[in-house]
């Protein structure tokens, strides 16, 4: 029972961390069609930023506060790589439009770029940031032991998915962005100026990567590759969950995350990727749109 | 078309110089034609993946996994050579004590060639099968493709044992015995023609089922996939084969590389070795045969002058903005360069010289 709760809470730990990169994916792969494959470069970013925080931290300011520094980062993080993604925006995505594959490669050139420049500034070797002293330890109930900094990233991820909620259904932007989802020339027609919500989505969904960023400097080193070890999962869970739909996201990072978790429990890590794939695709026989999607009578979606 | 013909022959002539040219002292170093021999494997793959996505439309992500395949089965025959039949070190290492199945159809030449060709028709066949049967395509395929590649290669490194993981299938020569040093010059020569014969017998391969009513569907479903249903025809099956195919020319790319480079890591198969070759065909010009042959030259080489010394840096800015600067400016790549934006570049410049005329003898009319 203990080790299944530790398995659990495990899956849930991964799963959210997954979710926090696959919900950028998937709202500009819902609104614009392009799979930025620059976006575990965004993750990067975003974990760097906060090593630079911490180290403006300790150069600045007093060591009574120097814990805050992580709280800092995070809007930092999530400041910066907005802005980049709005540069990206505008130089490159906006000048491929409707071309989804040709994006999807011209990002990955982009990627290629960002993990450069990043072992460029920063060195080869990875780089470490300390987690603030209110994060280490854990909470141990019947003897299964939840550590805060998990806990917290959880938390994180609540948030994150609350306001992403409260932006796509409860505000105008939002309502203008899923009528982009829907049906883009038809919008249009509406006078919704779908540039705009293009560049605001695809800011968005990389601010969203550089506060996933922060929350993985929590969990080990930094170095240039360290979002590529999570953008393939966050990949299949959008696929598998379907676009325009949050909760096709949620459903589908909850289900590889734990897939992946409870796979490689019984087996190991590398077969319970091969078992994750073969659900994917096991999966797409049956719905080869993922599980949700916004349905339509148009042929080409 | 013709003028494609041309290019190739010209590109195959200079080549099969190479080899006379080291002979007669004007190339000093025999790593130079090794070197080049391995550009060939890797033109070899292009080709395969132009076939699937410059013509098909389908950008495979994955095709390192079909390149390692075939360079695997490769080097297990060779490695079995080396060893005489026997179980090798990292075997004893993992702790078996007998050859394994596995390896067992690798003691002979014409089984492992026979396994070059089938193990990774079988596995793209039964890929592309699924995958394709429900419609599952575009961007879709692209990330499970990946995905693909990415579980192989953890795949083939926990499984040490067989595949001696990391580190992967080491001092091995070629099919023909070593090609190393001054002596064996004439064992380099033959493997170097026989890779280059098996890159003609690929270009002919592909220009032929291009030009055939088979690629003019191939096309046909890159254009419209739709409309190509819609006219009755069985579109999954042809994109299943076309798959199969690539993934055939990028295992047979995979062995003729193992050749030259005397060893094949589970590196070879990851995401960004595969979308390499994506690179590859993308700055050559996808869609056109030569192209996807001009851009593994020019790459290769281009990475081989650059990325020594202290330009490694460098080469990862250059590959990354020409590759974005190539989607994003040239589609054609080099060969649409040359072959249309250079020639509307310059009627346009022409009209603007005659500008004046021909503009107010239209308003006339």
């Amino acid at each position: 029972m203990q080790e299944f709760i530790n398995t659990l809470f495990n899956g849930l730990s991964l799963s959210s961390i997954i979710l926090l990169t696959s919900i950028g994916l998937a709202i500009t792969f819902g609104v614009m069609r392009i799979i930025n494959m620059a976006h575990g470069e965004f993750v990067m970013i975003g974990a760097y930023m906060t090593y630079v925080m911490q180290q403006i931290f300790n150069a600045f300011v007093p060591e009574a506060f120097g814990d805050f520094y992580y709280i800092a980062a995070i809007p930092f993080a999530f400041f910066v790589t907005f802005i980049l993604g709005a540069i990206l925006e505008k130089l490159v995505i906006s000048r491929l439009y409707g071309r989804e594959i040709d994006s999807l490669l011209a990002t990955w050139g982009i990627s290629l770029i960002l993990q450069q420049a990043a072992r460029s500034i920063f060195g080869a070797q990875g780089v470490n940031v300390n987690a603030p002293s209110f994060l280490s330890g854990g909470l141990t109930i019947n003897g299964c032991t939840f550590s805060y900094n998990r806990l917290f990233i959880m938390a994180l991820v609540l948030f994150c998915l609350f306001i992403v909620w409260f932006i796509m259904y409860r505000s105008s932007f939002g309502c203008q962005m899923r009528a982009v989802m829907q049906n883009r020339p038809m919008a249009q027609c509406m006078g919704i100026n779908s540039r705009r919500v293009d560049q605001m989505t695809f800011s968005i969904g990389s601010g969203l990567a550089g506060v996933a960023g922060c929350s993985l400097a929590l969990l080990g080193s930094i170095d240039s590759a360290v979002g590529q070890n999570y953008i393939v999962n966050s990949f299949m869970s959008v696929v598998l969950g379907g676009v325009g739909r949050l909760t096709g996201t949620v459903l589908g990072s909850t289900a590889i995350g734990s897939a992946s978790i409870f796979a490689e429990n019984y087996t190991s890590a590398t077969i319970a990727k091969a078992i994750v794939l073969f659900i994917v695709i096991l999966f797409l026989q049956k719905r080869p749109q993922g599980l949700f999607t916004i349905r339509s009578r148009s042929l080409d979606e | 078309m013709k003028k494609q013909n041309i290019c190739f022959t010209i590109i195959v002539l200079i080549l099969a110089a190479m080899p006379i040219l080291l002979q007669l002292g004007f190339i000093t170093a025999s790593s130079t034609v090794l070197f080049i021999g391995k550009c060939i494997a890797f033109a070899i793959v292009a080709m395969g993946l132009d076939l699937i996505w410059g013509y098909t439309g389908i950008l495979s992500l994955g095709h390192g996994l079909y390149f390692a395949l075939g360079g695997y089965a490769m080097a297990m025959y060779l490695k079995l050579q080396a060893t005489g039949g026997q179980i090798t070190d990292f075997m004893h290492i993992g702790g078996l004590t007998e050859l394994p199945m596995i390896w067992k159809p690798f003691l002979n030449l014409p089984l492992s060639i026979i396994m070059i060709f089938v193990i990774p028709a079988i596995v793209s066949g039964l890929i592309g099968y699924f995958i394709f049967k429900n419609r599952v395509k575009g961007v879709y395929f692209s990330i499970i493709s990946q995905a693909l590649t990415w579980a192989a290669y953890s795949i083939f490194i926990a499984l040490s044992p067989y595949t001696n993981g990391n580190v992967g299938i080491t001092e091995i020569q070629t099919i023909v015995g070593s090609i190393r040093g001054d002596k064996n010059r004439m064992n380099m020569f033959i493997v170097f023609y026989g890779a280059l014969i098996i890159m003609v017998l690929t270009y002919a391969l592909c220009r032929f089922s291009t030009s055939t009513k088979f690629g003019k569907l191939l096309i046909a479903i890159r254009d419209g996939e739709n409309r190509t249903y819609f006219s009755g025809y069985q579109v999954s099956h042809f994109k299943t084969f076309a798959y199969v195919l690539s993934a055939v020319i990028a295992a047979v790319a995979g062995a003729v590389f193992v050749n030259f480079n005397g060893s094949i890591t589970p590196s070879q198969m990851t995401i960004s070795y595969s979308i390499t070759m994506v690179i590859w065909v993308a700055v050559g010009g996808r869609g056109t045969i030569i192209g996807a042959i001009i851009g593994a030259f020019i790459i290769n080489l281009c990475e081989y002058n650059l990325s020594s010394g202290s330009l490694v840096d460098i080469w990862q800015y250059i590959i990354g903005l020409i590759f974005v600067i190539t989607i994003l400016f040239f589609k054609g790549g080099l060969v649409g360069l040359v072959r249309e934006q250079i020639p509307t570049f310059i009627s346009k410049l022409k009209n603007k010289s005659h500008a004046e005329t021909p503009v107010k003898s239209k308003k006339g009319a």
